[in-house]
């Protein structure tokens, strides 16, 4: 294109505007066609301007219109939109009800498109315009506070961190409990592992795909919905829909070029809030008196910061004061960038789509980064008139550099930044001189030479590298015989390698057998496989029934492969080459590889499109149990009645619907699972490792789990109910869904008492629970002649998760630990935290000894119940004319954290909490105990011996941790985006057919918390189902970003 | 329609081909390429072995008993020294003893019957027995009988009141002792002498310590009331006990640094964790009135001098002391140290405090201080120092605190040999916590084990006086006497 034709264009608009400056008026009525009455909030817009309006609450529209030949766009929710000519003063119009609307299709399990309104059970879409706004990362965060019963728990504000999910609740104990991730009807694999205890946060391999490729992501919420998936989708399903170049919409209708720009900055949301009286130290340490005493302590109880003079850990003569900014300086401005441009093109025949992507961001914590590419084809055909194809492929590189360690862990900086510090260091001096070397010890300069790693040392010379390349592939054919029936076959694959490389430099402090350089070197290879082969009969009679029958069969296959080297010793000081370690490698690996073989059926049922019944029915062989219980059987029943359709005479309801729906599903095991093996023995741990082989000689133990050769399935049973109805002209729209599963049988890795030489077996037990309540509510709250137009979308999940049964003479079997513990308790909801506590009377007061300090309760105490009472999100979309601004806003209530960060903050005196230090110490509050029986009793006495504040924070603390459970509620402006598009008038003379312009905040501001000084939504723990946990997570951020759309 | 065909027949083909011929194919896949069901005895006992030193030397001593018998103190984390002993810390000695060390020894001794291996199985009955004396030596009434056999279906194995698991262990002893031939040694063929990690296969050896482990549990069963001088004696006066150092029970860490050296040599995190403890320090120092000259040599192998050459000990239960207190002795824990099982300079403090004279205290004293790779003649100069000097006015006294400082390194037994003589007698540590003001008497049980075995746990219970749970209870031997014996 001519810069002189952009000239043109612009100069034409402008004239345009001058010439035709003066219209005329025209008004009319618009009335309903079907009966006859006015309708009121009807929006009328001059097609090709700004220029709109809405008709008052008699019908009635008046808009004045400039120029000829324009037209009138009539639109209106629940109706067809329709444009008519502006030609005369006085126009009347009768408004046809969209029946279409409600002819909604969304795509199902095992790749079936269904009606909507047929369905038996809850599903909701999210189109890909809503997880391309505002951007994240992974899609996952997106949909955060938009789907009801959808719970998201970030781990971090790390780079590329990965999120916990579920929908409605967990079904499982131990295993996992995300949802099934389709992607154009192949599944994939989402289950992120760590390959190391505290090692980084990997992020969730859904995070691999290109936002800016998604048509639409359908959310099966339960097994119902879910069934013909079978094992896989007992936790529902997330169906990803990538755009195909169908259905371009635009005057480039047949051959289109989309370019979207994106950039956002991200700041720490919330830091917590530091002491500044006191330096690093134990008391009665004095920095001044030459020995460097102080240094050993890594803790700030030392002396008060008086500006004395001291020598520092790099031998630097310093004053002793306080550094209030230092944590505040480690952080710093992170950003994210993106680049997607996809190019499509199709006709009658078919249509092509080729799509490449950059996401580039840089974190908040020095040197992390995270960058990922993609590259998508997608082709769909029609081969000859029967015979069509549609094939994508997909590849991603993702790359991680220098993720943050997860929890409390030397991986992770802010393990020592936030839980053991001292307040007098200088970030810029720790920042400016990382890499100095101690000549007396070879090792490097850190304010505490004995347990942590200068932050820079560990973010520029213990760097870790990961990379992962994922090639999605699909390939459908679909084969008409005739009308009604037809056979498709679908086979695709989810490949990928994942290497992940963390490199200790020389001079390392902790972990100390690595103090003379190191590295790990870990290797995986997962593949996934799919083939799914069906054929569809489809036959309606008499124009009153319809019957949809479908017969399939499914393979599945999946195979993961890992390799792990840990180098202990480097020859060459930063050669990280496995051929000059300077100890013996430590090499292992592991491979592991499942079948499943499905057939399944479906028969639908339809009566005048107001009654639906489906039945589905499937059976599993999965190699992973045992031959006399591999096979299993499942069937689900559901249907649907549209009542609406019966009473039509009542206008104020738009659409009603009722749906009910039985499902049974099973779910097999992870392989290996039937018989007991021996291990490489494992003897100790950091910093005490007992070399395998020992002199010569391979030690080989038993393996700790006592596997079972009897295991059987597991089976959920579950139930749902729901209305979908919506009123004055869909204006109104309510869904709301009861549901009520119950897994059974489930496959548990129980604690045994380790003295029957076995610390778990794997049993059928155990017995879960859940029901709840989802309400999606639509309502579209203004509607002006001027064009403004107000919804507010309000979802809401709650799930109540119950614990039947754990397994015979058990009340609860272990989840997690980090510190605390984390339990399945029977009879409590998913998730107990216990641990340490200390003796109390009964009565509300704490027992002390005779010295004033508090008792440990020789038994870990219940801390709290983690699983959330519910989650609501309030999504609100303000239009006018071509502004759109919108906010969501995301409340959970309910739950408790732990927060470890808060915990040692308290412990090593650096939270603002210990600021107060009073030289006769601090009073326990609490009765004195007596212990001459063997069992602490109170003597009625209230204590008043003060111990030294160290000791009072220390136990406060680490010896009850219920002082650091917080309720986990929060309310939080999760987004706000402003979005502009040009006007037509603009864009129709201009080269594009569409742009956009878009501002976006995510994660704007904590309105409400209870937990301080963390973010309550960040989530810490690097286990799958493990949450309740804060600790020493990097912030979540506050992103500010802008989008530009163009179309070409 | 050549394509219909080509669908309808390759739809059929895959329903017939992968449903109904998965049966082997499935069962084939899921054994494991990771790990193998079975192996050779010796590889299971090897690790019994090798995680039974760790255990007792760094879990249940270094970090936890070692303190208590005032050897060493702590510096930075007090739990354990102020008598408030973390759960984790506990739990691993009873998790890592029985699935590992224990369950290991199950399952040796079935390969070794399968593969016809007796002197295998005598290997697994001996260590199962020396796992258990420990085990109840440290808790009280375990699960003995019924531990370990889960895979048989003890899922809640029954609680063995002490004196049982006592005699069990003897039973086991003298099987194992019956069933070895020393002169097949260690079995050939796969039954390589490097898998048997304390005497390379020398079955002679074996029948050694397996007798004078024996003495170990008369002398226990003695100390709660029962009377097996006789036993005692009959073993002291013949040669099935050790001989020489030639024939004790240490493991030698060699490729493999030692898990005391690793937790705290200069360059680990932890190498500020613990110093010795002044009860040690001023014991060893005898009438010498130059702290850098102790009467007893014995203590600059225990402990490095401070840099103006002083030894200098810390009070047990204060924190600090990091640059004021000597080191815990480089020589001692050496990277190459063994881990001793039993000692021969053990044996012969046995046989002098059962028969008390000059010639059997000065020969057990000499022996340590040979275990210690200091010359014989060392001890000439210790001896000359009125406190360490043979009286027999407090003889049992002096043997028991001889002894003590002998066990130096293996904190169990000490704490076992302190249990039983009352000597030496401590002083509490400072500000101590749940032990009622006293020096510990046990560890508590495994947490776990209180969940998931609670019946069987509350019966072993009642064999604790008091019948509760914490570590002042006394187990069985221990409960005649006094909560303060061996307390100042």
């Amino acid at each position: 294109m001519k810069r002189r034709n952009v000239l043109f264009t612009v100069m034409f608009i402008l004239l345009q505007v001058a010439v035709f400056a003066q219209g005329r008026i025209i008004t009319g009525t618009i009335k309903d066609s079907k009966t006859n009455e006015t309708l009121p909030g009807v929006t009328v817009l001059v097609v090709g301007t700004t220029n709109a309006t809405s008709t008052n609450e008699k019908g009635v529209f008046s808009i004045n219109v400039e120029g000829e030949g324009k037209k009138l766009a009539i639109s209106s929710v629940g109706y067809i939109t329709q444009a008519v000519d502006a030609n005369k003063d006085v126009i009347d119009i009768a408004f046809v009800p969209n029946t279409t609307l409600l002819k909604e299709t969304v795509v199902t399990a095992v790749g079936i498109s269904r009606e909507k309104k047929s369905l038996g059970y809850a599903s909701q879409e999210v189109k890909g315009d809503a997880v391309q706004g505002a951007r994240e990362m992974s899609v996952i965060n997106s949909l955060e506070g938009k789907v009801a019963g959808l719970n998201i728990t970030s781990s971090s504000g790390a780079v590329g961190a990965s999120s916990n999910i579920t929908l409605r609740g967990a079904t499982s104990f131990t295993g996992n409990n995300s949802p099934l991730f389709v992607i154009n009807g192949i599944p994939v694999d989402n289950d992120f592992r760590a390959a190391r205890t505290g090692s980084p946060n990997p992020g969730n391999p859904i995070s691999d795909l290109n936002p800016d490729d998604i048509e639409s992501v359908n959310i099966l919420k339960g097994p119902i919905a879910a069934a013909l998936y079978g094992s896989r989708a007992t936790n529902g399903a997330i169906i990803v829909t990538t755009k195909s170049g169908k259905g371009l919409k635009g005057k480039n209708s047949d051959f289109q070029v989309t370019y979207n720009v994106g950039v956002s900055i991200d700041k720490t949301l919330r830091l917590p809030k530091f002491q500044n009286s006191y330096g690093q130290g134990y008391t009665g340490d004095d920095p001044s008196d030459g020995t460097g005493n102080f240094m050993g302590a890594d803790e700030s109880w030392g002396a008060p910061l008086d500006g004395r003079d001291y020598i520092n850990y790099r031998g630097a003569p310093s004053k002793w004061v306080a550094q209030p900014n230092n944590i505040k300086d480690f952080f710093e401005t992170g950003h994210q960038c993106t680049n997607a441009l996809s190019i499509a093109s199709g006709d009658d025949k078919g249509a092509v789509r080729v799509s490449l992507s950059t996401y580039n961001q840089k974190g908040t914590v020095h040197n992390t980064a995270y960058n990922k590419y993609t590259a998508g084809l997608n082709i769909d055909r029609q081969l000859t008139k029967k015979l069509s194809t549609e094939i994508g492929i997909n590849y991603t590189l993702s790359q991680g550099k220098n993720r943050p360690g997860v929890g409390y862990d030397s991986y992770n900086p802010l393990q020592s930044l936030f839980g053991w510090f001292g307040r007098q260091v200088d970030m810029k001096e720790l920042q400016a001189h990382f890499d100095e070397i101690d000549p007396a010890t070879g090792l490097h300069y850190n304010w505490n030479p004995v347990y942590h790693n200068n932050p820079y040392w560990t973010l520029n010379n213990n760097i870790n590298k990961d990379r992962r390349d994922r090639v999605l592939s699909t390939a459908k054919f679909n084969y008409k015989f005739n009308d009604w029936l037809s056979a498709t076959v679908r086979a695709g694959s989810d490949f990928y390698t994942e290497s992940r490389f963390q490199q200790f430099k020389k001079g390392t402090i902790d972990y100390s057998y690595m103090q003379s350089g190191g590295f790990y070197d870990d290797k995986t290879r997962k593949n996934t496989s799919n083939i799914d082969a069906m054929l569809t009969a489809n036959k309606r009679f008499k124009d009153k029934f319809s019957v949809t029958g479908i017969f399939g069969y499914n393979y599945f296959r999946t195979t993961y492969q890992t390799s792990n080297t840990e180098v202990r010793g480097l020859l060459v000081p930063d050669l990280y080459n496995v051929s000059f370690a300077a100890n013996a490698p430590i090499i292992t690996s592991y491979k592991s590889a499942k079948e499943i073989v499905g057939l399944y059926g479906v028969v639908s049922l339809g009566y005048k499109d107001y009654l639906y019944l489906d039945i589905t029915s499937r059976n599993d062989w999965s190699s992973t149990l045992p031959s006399k219980n591999r096979s299993y059987f499942y069937p689900s029943f559901s249907g649907s009645f549209i009542f609406s359709e019966l009473m039509k005479s009542q206008k104020w309801l738009s659409f009603g619907k009722l749906r009910a729906g039985l499902a049974f599903t099973g779910n097999d095991t992870d392989p290996y699972n039937l018989t007991s093996y021996k291990a490489k023995g494992e003897i100790g741990s950091d910093p005490s490792i007992i070399n395998n082989p020992f002199n010569g000689a391979t030690l080989i133990t038993e393996e700790n789990t006592l596997k079972n050769a009897n295991l059987k399935p597991e089976s959920t049973q579950s139930f749902e109910v729901g209305a979908d109805l919506r009123f004055f002209n869909s204006r109104v729209g309510l869904d709301i869904t009861y549901y009520n599963t119950t897994t059974k049988n489930l496959i548990v890795p129980v604690s045994i008492p380790a003295s029957s030489g076995y610390s778990s077996t794997i049993i059928n037990a155990g017995k879960i629970n859940n029901q709840g309540i989802e309400i999606m509510l639509n309502l579209n709250a203004v509607t002006t002649e001027k064009g403004f137009k107000w919804d507010i979308g309000l979802n809401f999940g709650k799930n109540k998760g119950k614990i039947l049964e754990v397994a015979e003479g058990l009340d609860k079997i272990f989840l997690a630990r980090d510190w605390a513990d984390l339990y399945l308790v029977k009879g409590e909801t998913y998730g107990t935290l216990y641990g340490n506590g200390v003796l109390s009377d009964g009565n509300g007061h704490l027992l002390t000894d005779a010295d004033g300090y508090l008792i440990k309760d020789p038994k870990p105490q219940v801390l709290g119940n983690v699983t959330p009472d519910f989650r609501m999100g309030l999504e609100n979309t303000i239009t006018y004319k071509a502004i759109t601004f919108g906010f969501l806003i995301d409340w959970q209530q309910g739950g408790k954290i732990y927060s470890q960060t808060n915990m040692w903050m308290d412990y090593s005196g650096l939270s603002a909490r210990t600021e107060n230090r009073p030289d006769a110490g601090l009073v326990n509050e609490g009765m004195v105990a007596d212990n001459s029986t063997g069992q602490w009793v109170s003597t009625g006495v209230a204590n008043t011996t003060p111990i030294p504040n160290e000791y009072y924070w220390g136990d406060r603390s680490y010896m009850n941790f219920s002082n650091n459970v917080y309720d986990a509620t929060f309310v939080k402006l999760r987004q706000v985006n402003l979005g502009y598009t040009l006007p037509e008038s603009f864009v129709k003379k201009s080269p594009f057919s569409k742009i956009e312009i878009g501002v976006y905040g995510r994660n704007l501001w904590i309105i409400y918390s209870k937990l301080p000084y963390m973010d309550p939504e960040v989530n810490s723990a690097n286990s799958r189902n493990a949450s309740g946990f804060e600790s020493n997570a990097v912030p979540s951020t506050r992103s500010i970003g802008a989008n530009l759309k163009i179309v070409f | 329609m050549k394509m219909k065909k080509i669908i309808i027949y390759g739809f059929g083909a895959l329903l017939l081909t992968s449903v109904f011929s998965c049966k082997k194919r499935f069962d084939d896949m899921n054994v494991s390429p990771n790990n193998p069901a079975e192996v050779p005895s010796q590889m299971l006992l090897s690790n019994a072995m090798a995680t039974t030193a760790y255990t007792l030397q760094l879990r249940a001593g270094m970090v936890m008993t070692d303190l208590w018998v005032q050897h060493s103190k702590a510096t930075t984390y007090m739990d354990e020294d102020k008598y408030k002993p973390r759960n984790d810390r506990q739990d691993i000695i009873w998790s890592s003893l029985y699935t590992q060390s224990f369950e290991d020894c199950i399952q040796a001794e079935k390969a070794a019957i399968a593969d016809a291996q007796p002197n295998n199985q005598a290997i697994a009955l001996v260590l199962k027995g020396y796992i258990g004396y420990n085990l109840t030596m440290l808790m009280g009434d375990v699960p003995y009988t019924e531990a370990g056999l889960a895979a048989d279906g003890k899922i809640t194995p029954a609680y063995d009141p002490q004196l049982t698991v006592l005699n069990a262990v003897l039973t086991d002893l003298d099987k194992g002792i019956s069933l070895m031939d020393p002169a097949t040694g260690f079995n050939a063929i796969t039954e390589l002498p490097t898998y048997d990690l304390l005497y390379g296969g020398d079955m002679d050896k074996w029948k050694k310590f397996a007798n004078s482990l024996k003495l170990r549990i008369y002398l226990t069963m003695n100390s709660g009331g029962l009377n097996k001088t006789a036993e005692i004696n009959a073993l002291l006066a013949g040669t099935d006990i050790f001989q020489s150092s030639a024939d004790e029970a240490k493991i030698v860490y060699a490729t493999s640094g030692n898990p005391v050296y690793q937790w705290i040599n200069p360059s680990s995190s932890r190498k500020n964790d613990f110093r010795v403890s002044s009860t040690l320090v001023n014991y060893m120092m005898g009438k010498s009135a130059d702290s850098t000259l102790p009467a007893d040599s014995r203590l600059a192998v225990y402990a490095n001098p401070l840099a103006d050459g002083k030894f200098v000990g810390g009070k047990n239960g204060v924190s600090g002391g990091i640059n004021t207190n000597s080191w815990l002795g480089s020589t001692y824990y050496n990277s190459a140290t063994p881990f001793y099982f039993m000692s021969y300079s053990e044996v012969l403090f046995i046989k002098a405090e059962m028969n008390p004279n000059q010639v059997n205290y000065e020969a057990a004293v000499t022996e340590s201080f040979v275990q210690n790779g200091l010359p014989a003649t060392a001890v000439t100069s210790m001896l000359a120092d009125s406190n360490f000097t043979y009286n027999a006015a407090y003889n049992t006294k002096l043997i028991a605190e001889q002894k003590w400082v002998s066990l130096f390194g293996q904190g169990v037994e000490a704490f076992n040999s302190w249990r039983r003589s009352g000597y030496p007698q401590f002083t509490p540590a400072s500000n101590a916590g749940t032990a009622n003001g006293f020096v510990p008497r046990r560890i508590s049980y495994n947490t776990d084990e209180k969940n998931l075995n609670t019946a069987n746990l509350t019966v072993g219970t009642q064999g604790l006086t008091p019948a509760s749970d914490v570590i002042s209870s006394q187990v069985w031997f221990d409960r005649l006497h006094p909560n303060n014996f061996g307390n100042k």
